[in-house]
């Protein structure tokens, strides 16, 4: 009896280690929800692991095992030589765009890349703005190879450590959209 | 009655009782297969078809098929190019933890798609019918897995049959009609 109890106490205890070891399930989700026509909502939410693989399993055109084609030919870029500049630089306004259609703004605070677009539109009609949130980890994170192709793997890595919140968000008369990872 | 007579009669109940004891005991171990299908006609009677099938005897009809019977239709490239993404989807899924992984509504429809347990489990809901499937994640990861990915053929279709374990279920419930495939 007292063995019986023994071996259940030390199950309990090894079920309990495990599970406080394994690592909590990173989302990444994506909620869109539209205004007009049929007023569809779509939510997604899916583990950052398994986005991770099936990136490397996808094959098709500007998407090859995990590596995005980003189409710039006619650049020699040195992406970790731009991605360590832009890291270190203080906080502040990096650029300001006052355009007749849109305001945009890329300005980093507390360590995070935020990119503001501000769509000016008609009086009466609404505008559509785009927020786009980018941690310092992530843009360390980023790989690119000579042919500017990025790595999504180490992208997907980068997200999953993120602590919650919003990745990218769209305002606009047709839809809203959220991204954001928990 | 003679003792002859006598034993031959209590051998014949020993055979029978042990019989349907077997056939009770294998109805309740083995897995069925149940096709119910019911049809509201025009007139307002109602048609219905039950058919219940033990696993045992698909498995063995199907294993009869032979390659020939089945030589094999050619996969497009469009599916083939995406079994891999789609069996690294399937391996990811079987890990992950219990969510409603995808949800849309609109005016017309609802469609959720979630995993619990190890069934990935879809529903659909329109004005005119409803649809509910669920299929073990799993046995259909090791049957995509398996799968040469360039034929459907009498192999392919022997393997699929695994999927069809406890668990596994398609509803449909339209106005005229309600089919319910399951395993149970």
């Amino acid at each position: 009896m007292r063995g019986r109890t023994i071996a259940g106490f030390v199950a309990a205890t090894l079920i309990g280690i495990a599970a406080m070891a394994a690592e909590p399930v990173r989302w990444l989700n994506v909620h869109v929800a539209e205004h007009g026509g049929e007023h569809a909502t779509v939510n997604v939410r899916l583990p950052l692991d398994m986005i991770r693989s099936i990136m490397g399993a996808i094959s098709i055109d500007g998407l090859e095992g995990g590596v995005v084609d980003l189409d710039i030919d006619d650049a020699e870029i040195d992406w970790p030589k731009l991605m360590d500049a832009v890291r270190q630089a203080p906080d502040g306004d990096f650029v300001t765009v006052n355009a007749e259609d849109a305001d945009v703004t890329v300005s980093k605070k507390g360590g995070t890349i935020r990119i503001h677009v501000a769509e000016k539109s008609e009086p009466g009609d609404e505008a559509e703005t785009v927020d786009v949130t980018v941690p310092s980890a992530v843009l360390g994170s980023l790989k690119f190879d000579e042919g500017n192709r990025l790595d999504l793997e180490p992208l997907f890595a980068a997200l999953a450590s993120l602590p919650d919140g919003d990745l990218v968000t769209v305002r606009s008369t047709d839809a809203d959209v959220r991204i954001w990872v928990e | 009655m003679s003792p002859k007579y006598s034993r031959r009669f209590r051998t014949v109940g020993i055979v029978l009782v042990a019989a349907l004891a077997g056939i009770a005991v294998a109805g309740t171990i083995m897995d069925w297969l149940v096709v119910d299908v019911r049809m509201a006609g025009g007139t307002g009677e109602a048609h219905r078809l039950w058919i219940p099938v033990p696993m045992a005897a698909v498995r063995l009809a199907a294993s009869a098929v032979s390659s020939s019977a089945l030589p094999g239709e050619p996969v497009p490239e469009e599916i083939r190019a995406a079994l891999p993404a789609i069996r690294s989807a399937l391996a990811g899924l079987a890990r992950c933890p219990d969510a409603e992984l995808v949800s849309v509504e609109t005016d017309e429809a609802t469609v959720r798609v979630a995993k619990r347990g190890r069934l990935l489990v879809l529903d659909v809901r329109a004005p005119d019918a409803t649809v509910h499937g669920s299929i073990p994640i799993g046995r259909l990861s090791r049957t995509l897995g398996r799968w040469n990915g360039r034929t459907v053929d009498a192999t392919l279709m022997r393997s699929a049959l695994t999927v069809l374990d406890d668990g596994f279920e398609i509803a449909v419930d339209a106005d005229d009609a309600t089919v319910r495939i399951s395993v149970r």
